[in-house]
């Protein structure tokens, strides 16, 4: 990460060369990297010239594979950047993550995921970010007004937050055959009031299938239990701000079992 | 009189009681949540300076004279830049 400190970086996802808009293609083809792998990387100069590209896959075993320590050293020889010094934090940026923004008056633009797997195989404690945009309309199933009571939604309510609830490295695949059913039933409950807010718990367990027929055998599927704390202003009962946890399992085609933790958090904040 | 006063005083104090437990049980998720959310150092990818499109980072580039580190993924849904290869 150090050596990519000096670049601007950016990255370009689709099905194949013909979906690259101009500027894309012409240096994908360009580039003698070989076209036998579906993760590519590139350097180009200040002036958007191609200096170097290499196969994209981390990891330095495997034909398909590149070591990226070596690889930038290369380049930056060739950008005669070889022998400028980095500094030793790499003079990191503050961290600016993926996020959503308000477009108008103020509100929550929507639910910003992190979800990871619980081990450690693969790198796969590294974070996915999921955004998801909600409507003013959206965040009106979790009203409620000083003094109500407790509430029930269902989990196919909360359909555009969950689906995202699978390991990294598999999002084609899940794209391709995303979960159908969704089941649960989660409780709203008041939980308390302090000097800024008032609380409410949402609360229960959620499953989720890629078929109609629950527990279809070799189906992939994901059950956990979803707890979220929803603060809502003094005197409204709109909710102003959401944080909480999905914790279960996603089970692969019916035998690979893996923990994951997702957090859920509205924005902005 | 007196019974019906430490009856309210009863009742109120259970509704504090009641009250004192949900805000724990607040605290307990948010704890969880805090526990659970990636910290800063987990996400040192973040730390680069994205650009959202060829374009935008071509612009900067030539800009601040600067060179461009760029991923194509052609699997259609990987996203790099939220983590999905």
């Amino acid at each position: 990460m150090n050596l990519l400190q000096p670049f601007v970086v950016v990255t370009w996802h689709g099905a194949d060369e013909a979906a690259m808009e101009p500027d894309v293609r012409e240096i994908y083809a360009r580039s003698d990297v070989p076209k036998d792998t579906n993760v590519y990387a590139f350097v180009l100069d200040p002036r958007g010239r191609l200096v170097h590209g290499f196969r994209g896959l981390p990891g330095g075993r495997g034909s398909d594979r590149s070591d990226y320590q070596v690889e930038l050293t290369k380049a930056r020889a060739k950008l005669n950047l070889a022998d400028t010094k980095l500094p030793k934090d790499g003079g990191a940026r503050p961290s600016t993550l993926p996020d959503l923004r308000t477009s108008g008056s103020s509100g929550l633009a929507g639910i910003r995921l992190f979800v990871r797997r619980n081990d450690d195989l693969f790198q796969s404690r590294i974070p996915i970010i999921e955004l998801v945009p909600m409507k003013a309309e959206e965040w009106r199933k979790f009203s409620l007004a000083e003094g109500g009571s407790v509430k029930t939604i269902e989990a196919e309510q909360l359909r555009s937050w969950l689906v995202h609830l699978y390991p990294a490295g598999i999002r084609t695949a899940e794209q391709m055959r995303p979960f159908k059913t969704i089941l649960g039933t989660l409780k709203l409950a008041p939980a308390g009031t302090d000097e800024r807010f008032r609380y409410a718990l949402l609360s229960g367990a959620v499953r989720l299938t890629k078929e109609e027929d629950v527990g279809a055998p070799g189906e992939s599927a994901f059950e956990g239990i979803l707890q979220a704390v929803l603060m809502y202003r003094r005197g409204t009962s709109e909710v102003s701000s959401l944080r909480g946890v999905v914790e279960g399992a996603y089970v692969s085609q019916g035998r690979a079992r893996m923990e994951l933790s997702a957090t859920l958090e509205s924005r902005p904040d | 009189m007196i019974r019906t006063l430490l009856m309210a005083l009863l009742a109120l104090t259970s509704m504090a009681r009641a009250e004192s437990s949900d805000l724990r049980a607040v605290q307990d998720v948010l704890e969880k949540y805090r526990s659970v959310r990636p910290v800063e150092r987990e996400l040192p990818m973040y730390s680069l300076d994205w650009a959202s499109t060829l374009e935008e980072a071509r612009a900067k580039a030539a800009r601040e004279q600067r060179p461009i580190f760029f991923l194509i993924v052609t699997n259609s849904y990987g996203n790099i830049y939220t983590g999905h290869c």
